[in-house]
């Protein structure tokens, strides 16, 4: 009977199963099998450890990807603890703020950047206004500009995954500190931050996973000079039609997805950014 | 500390908020060169976008590829989130983590993947390709969607309705479906909003034939230097976003307020009319029979229920009766079939029940927070059952006005659950129940939620209409107040286990055992040692070292040295301050003395290691004893039970 009840509970779940089983784990497997199979595979790995040009961007990928994880940190945290704290009439619109652009187009986003960052765009007008500057600064086409557009699309997953835990914090816990002799900083330090860190971790895993995968903002605002792995599965596919390589470098990241986010898991709140409350 | 946070959380704000309000007056600017504030106005990139071929077109595609995905990601992925919220099975965490992927495995693995095989499939620069590709990545939108509305959802709303006779299709058809519906909209939203966005997948699969809205603004910015089209079209993105965003957060709000009524918080205070006699004359039920013959029920090795026969007789009002966890709401939902029992028979009216699903059982149930279905008005949810058993319209609302009139809600019918108080809400649920003429009521302690005198008042109410209609009732709580005012029997359980089975006041003076004795009133507890017998008296020493008179038990002879426990209420105690020592008495020294109006608790201690709870009358113009003084307490040895 409760082997029936849980195939009964299965049910709803084979179209699920169906669509995952063709459309992600067959191809996947498929992509990795035909890839790698043969003496291809090996050969590509050891190329990806040896060559120097793929170490590079091997290494420029994982650099890049921390370091926007630390500046979304950096900028995200306070706006976190500021959406958690401030009083309702702020917190609302702030928190629309923060998930608007959020939903918009990826490409507009990165788009609207190329424009604002370019040799005569405003960001370079401002800075001569200001006298900074006398020539126009290289703001883009550049890891700077790829800097620019990654933290602006990863920024927002920080402060939800911070925001959905400090929303949990008894702000009671606040007041007890201070009655206990607690200054706002040391209440702050050994309190709030304490407590808000599985946001933290898990918000910093997810960023750091999604920053190795991407390819949008790297080939629009890097301008071709800034190759990541994603950059470069797609020229071996298209361009070089270099199958082994691309199977390899897509090995890699999932394996890099998994490993990363399999602890992690648990923790991430995906509902908290894609969910409505 | 605070303004700090905010002055940083401002920079940050106003960094993630600049590009979008730049990306408005960039497409209005009337030169190719984008620049901030535009020289001219135009709309002339607009006029573009609606005019070219090429854009119309990529629109068209991108429209038809969002709503094929959308669709086929809505049904597979809300099948999938009610499946993934309600199921324990094995490998559920793997499956929910595989259907969860798309939004964290790199883009470009899935998208060259699926080049790689459906460029075999010929599905490269198809409709269909493009279809499949974005419906695998708006599954997770509506997974996620789904199953936050279904954590808000009450399993007990579908429990109510396979009780109420639906099959388990009608019932997710009938009131999952449409109780979660704002998450599955919301959902549907998110997913096409994503494939209205999505680019690498398209860079793949668009081909040459298929090109799609992003492809076309990916291909004009990288080959057509900054074509400022692309500005008109992520503005016109950007507003589509925004209107599904709100549409969103009102969807969502929509779904909280629905989980909310789903929870049937009864307002405390509410003003009851007074039972009434009148109202209405309904047919007597014909109740039926239950009868539980050595029903176990096993969670992996731990025994809910553990054979427990019982019987309850046609038209008798039964309350069962343990503290919480003692598998008396399982008990119950045996009898209902929310649950197979793991060994053992149940029947009803002599018909063999046990495997029957619970929409065939033909059981009136009232759950403990009622599931009143939140999307259905008073008169539909007491039509409910009605409905399901395709009982003809004039019939319904005769049937329904009946019972509304029956529960004194008459007029009632066009409310919403949640426009009433917590004493309609109850009877509102027991209309339902009892709609269908059910041979047998369930009541899953239903009054818990009430306060003390609205509880009172429902309980009389019960009392009143179960003399009326006749119905067989099993009542579960865990007050023993409650079950002592409704019941003609109370059947005492814990630990899975039947401890006893009785009439109020056969519970009250002949507990069957140590655990009976305390749940039922208040009992003195001590353990003992028969130590003398002469046929018509025991004489007992407490492990404290009190000596005691007792009336032997009816329940066979007692050895001396045996241990046992001596259940002594506090009302079979009398004190005694000052005079002579009483024949039956024992020193002690009052330690507390609690004033509860009509009567005085006083705790006595007899020796260092025992205190009894003696209650007396208080007796108008006589102080009580003070704290500290000397007393002795008189028994009667017939009042004394051994157990």
């Amino acid at each position: 009977m409760s082997r029936t009840g849980a195939l009964r509970g299965l049910l709803p779940l084979l179209p699920l199963l169906l669509v995952l089983l063709v459309l992600l784990v067959y191809p996947v497997g498929r992509l990795l099998v035909s890839g790698l199979a043969g003496g291809g595979g090996l050969a590509a790995f050891r190329e990806l450890a040896t060559v120097p040009l793929y170490r590079d961007v091997l290494l420029r990928t994982v650099r890049l990807s921390l370091t926007v994880t630390l500046a979304c940190l950096l900028l995200g945290y306070p706006v976190a603890y500021t959406l958690a704290t401030a009083p309702r009439w702020l917190g609302a619109p702030l928190l629309v703020l923060v998930v608007v652009p959020f939903w918009i187009s990826l490409l507009a986003r990165s788009f609207t950047w190329l424009v604002l960052l370019q040799r005569n765009g405003v960001m370079n007008q401002l800075l001569q206004a200001a006298g900074l500057s006398k020539e126009p600064v290289p703001l883009v086409y550049n890891e700077l500009g790829v800097y620019v557009g990654m933290i602006h699309i990863l920024l927002p997953y920080m402060i939800l995954s911070c925001y959905g835990v400090m929303r949990g914090i008894d702000p009671t816990l606040l007041r007890a500190a201070a009655n206990l002799g607690a200054s706002d900083w040391q209440a702050f330090r050994c309190v709030w931050i304490p407590l808000s860190l599985p946001g933290v971790a898990a918000g910093s895993v997810l960023l750091f996973v999604l920053g190795l995968g991407f390819f949008i903002t790297p080939a629009l605002l890097g301008g071709g000079k800034v190759t990541t792995v994603a950059v470069l599965i797609e020229a071996n596919v298209r361009e070089a039609l270099n199958w082994p390589l691309a199977a390899a470098l897509s090995c890699g990241l999932l394996a890099a997805t998994v490993l990363a986010l399999a602890p992690a898991f648990r923790l991430l709140r995906f509902d908290r950014l894609v969910a409505p409350r | 500390m605070t303004r700090l946070m905010g002055g940083l959380a401002a920079v940050a704000v106003g960094f993630l908020v600049l590009p979008v309000l730049a990306l408005l007056p960039m497409s209005l600017s009337g030169t190719r060169w984008l620049a901030l504030p535009p020289r001219d106005l135009s709309l002339r990139w607009y006029a573009t976008f609606f005019t070219d071929r090429d854009w119309i077109e990529a629109t068209l595609v991108s429209l038809r590829v969002a709503a094929g995905a959308t669709a086929l990601a809505t049904a597979v992925g809300t099948l999938a989130g009610v499946g993934l919220a309600r199921g324990r099975f094995p490998g559920r965490d793997l499956v929910r983590a595989l259907a969860l992927s798309p939004l964290v495995v790199p883009v470009i693995v899935l998208a060259v993947s699926l080049y790689y095989v459906l460029g075999r499939a010929g599905l490269v620069g198809t409709l269909t390709g493009l279809v499949l590709a974005h419906a695998l990545l708006g599954v997770p939108y509506v997974v996620l969607n789904v199953e936050a509305v279904m954590r808000g959802f009450d399993v007990r709303l579908e429990r109510a309705a396979r009780i109420l006779g639906a099959t388990a299709w009608q019932a997710f058809r009938r009131v999952t479906l449409p109780v979660i519906r704002p998450g599955v909209l919301a959902g549907a939203l998110f997913a096409f909003v994503a494939s209205l966005d999505e680019v690498v997948v398209a860079m793949f699969l668009s081909g040459t034939s298929a090109i799609t809205l992003p492809k076309l603004m990916w291909d004009s910015i990288t080959q057509d230097e900054l074509n400022p089209v692309v500005t008109a079209v992520a503005s016109l993105q950007v507003a589509v976003a925004v209107l599904a965003f709100g549409g969103s957060e009102l969807l969502g709000r929509r779904a909280a307020r629905l989980a909310l009524a789903a929870e049937g918080l009864p307002e405390s205070g509410s003003a009851v009319p007074a039972p009434a006699g009148g109202g209405g004359s309904p047919a007597r039920l014909d109740p039926a029979p239950l009868r539980l013959v050595r029903v176990s029920k096993r969670f992996g090795a731990v025994p809910a229920v553990d054979d427990v026969s019982l019987e309850v007789q046609p038209g008798e009002l039964v309350t069962l009766l343990g503290p919480s966890g003692s598998g008396k709401t399982t008990l119950l939902n045996l009898v209902a079939g929310f649950e197979p029992p793991t060994a053992g028979e149940v029947f009803l009216g002599g018909r063999p029940i046990t495997r029957e699903s619970p929409n065939r059982r033909n059981i009136g149930m009232v759950f403990q927070d009622l599931a009143l279905f939140p999307h259905l008005t008073v008169f539909e949810n007491v039509a409910f059952p009605l409905r399901l058993r395709r009982v003809p319209e004039p019939t319904i609302r005769g049937r329904v006005g009946e019972m509304l009139e029956l529960v004194r809600l008459a007029g009632f019918g066009a409310r919403q659950p949640r426009e009433l108080s917590g004493g309609q809400q109850q009877r509102v649920a027991l209309a339902r129940a009892l709609a269908f003429r059910p041979p047998l009521l369930l009541m899953d302690e239903p009054f818990g939620a009430l306060d003390r005198a609205l509880r009172e008042r429902m309980q009389l109410e019960l009392r009143q209409l179960h003399r009326r209609l006749g119905v067989t009732i099993l009542f579960v709580t865990h007050d023993q107040e409650e079950a002592m005012a409704l019941a003609d029997r109370i059947v005492v359980i814990d630990r899975g286990r039947l401890q006893q089975i009785g009439r109020p006041e056969e519970l009250y003076e002949a507990p069957a055992n140590p655990f009976v004795a305390g749940f039922i009133g208040e009992s003195n507890l001590l353990p003992c040692v028969v130590i003398a017998s002469d046929g018509a008296r025991l004489r007992v020493r407490t492990d404290g070292g009190a000596e005691l008179d007792v009336a032997p038990p009816a329940a066979g002879p007692i050895v001396p040295g045996t241990p046992r426990q001596l259940a002594v209420r506090p009302e079979a105690l009398r004190l005694h301050a000052g005079g002579p020592p009483p024949p039956h008495a024992l020193p002690g020294v009052v330690e507390e003395v609690v004033y509860l109006g009509s009567v005085l608790r006083y705790l006595v201690r007899i020796n260092p290691a025992e205190v009894l709870v003696v209650r007396a009358p208080r007796q108008a113009g006589v102080r009580p004893v003070a704290t500290g003084a000397p007393v002795q307490l008189e028994w009667d040895p017939s009042q004394l039970l051994l157990l």
